[in-house]
Order: C-alpha cells, then structure tokens, then sequence
C-alpha cells in the first residue's frame, strides 16, 4: 500500500539529497583493497603520533637529565653530604642550620628543576595517550 | 531465496552479495555504487556533517566487505546494510556525547500526549520554496530524539519500507510507522519554528 504524502514528505523530497565526495567510490575500493582500518580509526591514531612521540623524547630527555642531575649532585658532594648523616644522624640535632644550610648549597637546582620540568612534560604526553586511546578503544564493528 | 529492488544491471543485491562472496570484486563495487548516496545521506541525516557523514559511510562499506563473507546471505541486504550503518551512527553519536537511554529505544505503545497535541498544522509555503530548506531539515532532523532521528533518515534518506526499517530496528512495522508519525509531528513543529 502507498501511503499518502503530505507536506513533510514534499519538504525532503523537495530538498532532495546530498552527493558524496566525487572519490568516495574510489577511496571505498582503495580501502576494501588493502583492508584498512576504519578511517575513523585511522583520525584517531594519526591524533596519538605527536603524544606518543613527546613520550618518547621526554622519557629519552629523562634519562640524559637524571644522568647530569647524579654528576651535578656528585661534584658538589651531595652524597658526601648524605653520607655523614647516615653515618651519624645527630648532625641533625647538632647543627640543623648548618647542615640544612650545606645541603641546600649542595644541591644542583638547575638540574632539579630540568628533571621535574621533563616530569610534567612526561605526565601530559601519558595523559594525551591514554585519553586517546580510550577513546580509539571505543571504536568496534557494526554488527 | 528472497530476491529485492535495486534490480538495475540485472542482479540483484542478494545476487551480488553472493558473487562478492563467490570471489567476484566488481560486484561489491556494484553495490557501492547503488548504496553510496543514500547511505551519504543516512549518515548525514544522522549527524548533521558531511565530513562526518563521509566517514562513517567509508566505515559502513568497510564493514560490509569484511563481514559479507560470514554474513547470512538467505537474508535481505537492504536491512542488513542498515543495520550496519545505524549502529556506526549511534556508536559515533554516543562518542560525540552521552545519550539519554530514554532516546535510544523505548516502547511506543502508550500515547504520548505531546507528541498528539500540535503538528498537524500544514508547513507554510514559503519554507517550501526556501532555497535554505536542506539546512533547515538538517536542523530539524538533528533536533529530534535519536530513535525517532533514526526512523526518519531511514525513510526518507535510504527510502526503505516501514517493514525493511523494522527488520533493520528489530521493530514491529506498526511501532516504527507510530514512531514515524511522531517523528513528522515533531518535524512539522521545528520546521514551522524556523521561519
């Protein structure tokens, strides 16, 4: 049976219909021909390229900058330092101020402040990865 | 053997299902190309976005070419393919933002009094002939509730029977053409709103 058309009906037909992009048969077989991943799965994974190349350089840069900080700290006798108050925990009670004073000096802020700074960056490009890819993970068939 | 329209060339879209399935590629490239544009158009009824719309039809026929070889082939196409593309969309929509459960399904067999009250004025004639009415149904289309946006993209987008959207839904025919009407109620509302 026909069902009777009313103004609703004659609106759409009047607007009549989209047609899609000139190369959407030819990317539909291009894509069939190497079975790739659904574009939309694809947009996602070019988005996690530049956080996980971050990650990466930032775990790398992490390594150099802990390595320094060691050197830093080792030169000016951090761990000399450290020593003498595992060695005798009363330079604590004797001279807080002085040995708080010490260390303090003995410290390698820069390379501190480098290490914590590469950290943060470290934290974000994880934050940007795992919140992509939560998002890539919801992708599934159709049916 | 159940045979469907979409005869041209010959064969239909079961028949060419079956020689996809047989080894014979130009026949999937055959079905592509009687489906590309109203599935264009689904997808864009569905989102509002060609670039959207565009995806998620390359994602459809994606589907369709890795799952043809394992699908049931006794069965129709048409509703199958629907099926496909309905639930790319509502999974890309539930992505987008969370939906209401009450938008995704729901059981239309009470009356609805609002949905009865208004929208059976007729559209003015001058939305008719506005040169802006494809933006104008595109709005109206995304403002309606998902199940109800479904159904009517369903018919007027991929021109399927009541009978084909329910085998494509899982509904009763006569719970999608209530959905349906309601749908049209609700449109007749926004479009008469939009001028």
């Amino acid at each position: 049976m026909i069902e009777p058309r009313d103004d609703v009906d004659l609106a759409f037909e009047r607007a009549g219909q989209l047609d899609p992009p000139d190369d959407f048969l030819a990317r539909v077989l291009m894509n069939t021909r190497t079975d790739q991943v659904p574009l939309v799965a694809v947009r996602r994974g070019r988005q996690l390229v530049t956080p996980a190349c971050l990650f990466l350089l930032a775990l790398l840069a992490l390594a150099v900058l802990a390595y320094q900080l060691g050197l830093a700290a080792g030169h000016n006798g951090v761990d000399i330092l450290l020593g003498s108050l595992i060695r005798n925990i009363d330079l604590l009670s004797d001279a807080p101020a002085v040995y708080a004073g010490a260390l303090l000096a003995s410290i390698p802020w820069l390379n501190v402040l480098a290490v914590l700074f590469d950290l943060a960056i470290l934290l974000l490009a994880g934050r940007l990865l795992t919140g992509g890819a939560m998002a890539g993970g919801r992708v599934r068939a159709g049916v | 053997m159940t045979s469907q329209t979409g005869v041209s060339g010959g064969l239909s879209d079961e028949e060419l299902a079956r020689a996809f399935c047989d080894g014979d590629v130009q026949s999937f490239e055959e079905l592509v190309r009687r489906y590309m544009k109203p599935m264009f158009n689904f997808a864009y009824r569905m989102t509002g976005n060609s670039a959207e719309a565009d995806d998620l039809a390359q994602d459809v026929f994606l589907q369709v070419y890795r799952s043809l070889p394992t699908a049931r082939l006794d069965l129709p196409f048409k509703p199958w393919i629907y099926i496909i593309a309905r639930n790319k969309c509502l999974d890309f929509l539930k992505r987008k933002r969370p939906i209401a459960f009450s938008n995704l399904a729901g059981d239309d067999d009470d009356d609805n009094p609002i949905d009865s009250v208004a929208g059976h004025e007729p559209l003015p004639e001058e939305l008719l002939e506005s040169a802006d009415l494809q933006r104008i149904l595109r709005e109206a289309v995304l403002a309606l509730p998902e199940r109800y946006r479904t159904v009517v993209s369903l018919r007027y987008s991929a021109d399927l029977s009541f009978a084909e959207i329910g085998e494509a839904l899982g509904l009763p025919e006569n719970t999608v053409k209530t959905q349906f009407q309601r749908a049209k109620a609700m449109l007749r509302r926004e479009l008469a709103g939009s001028l």
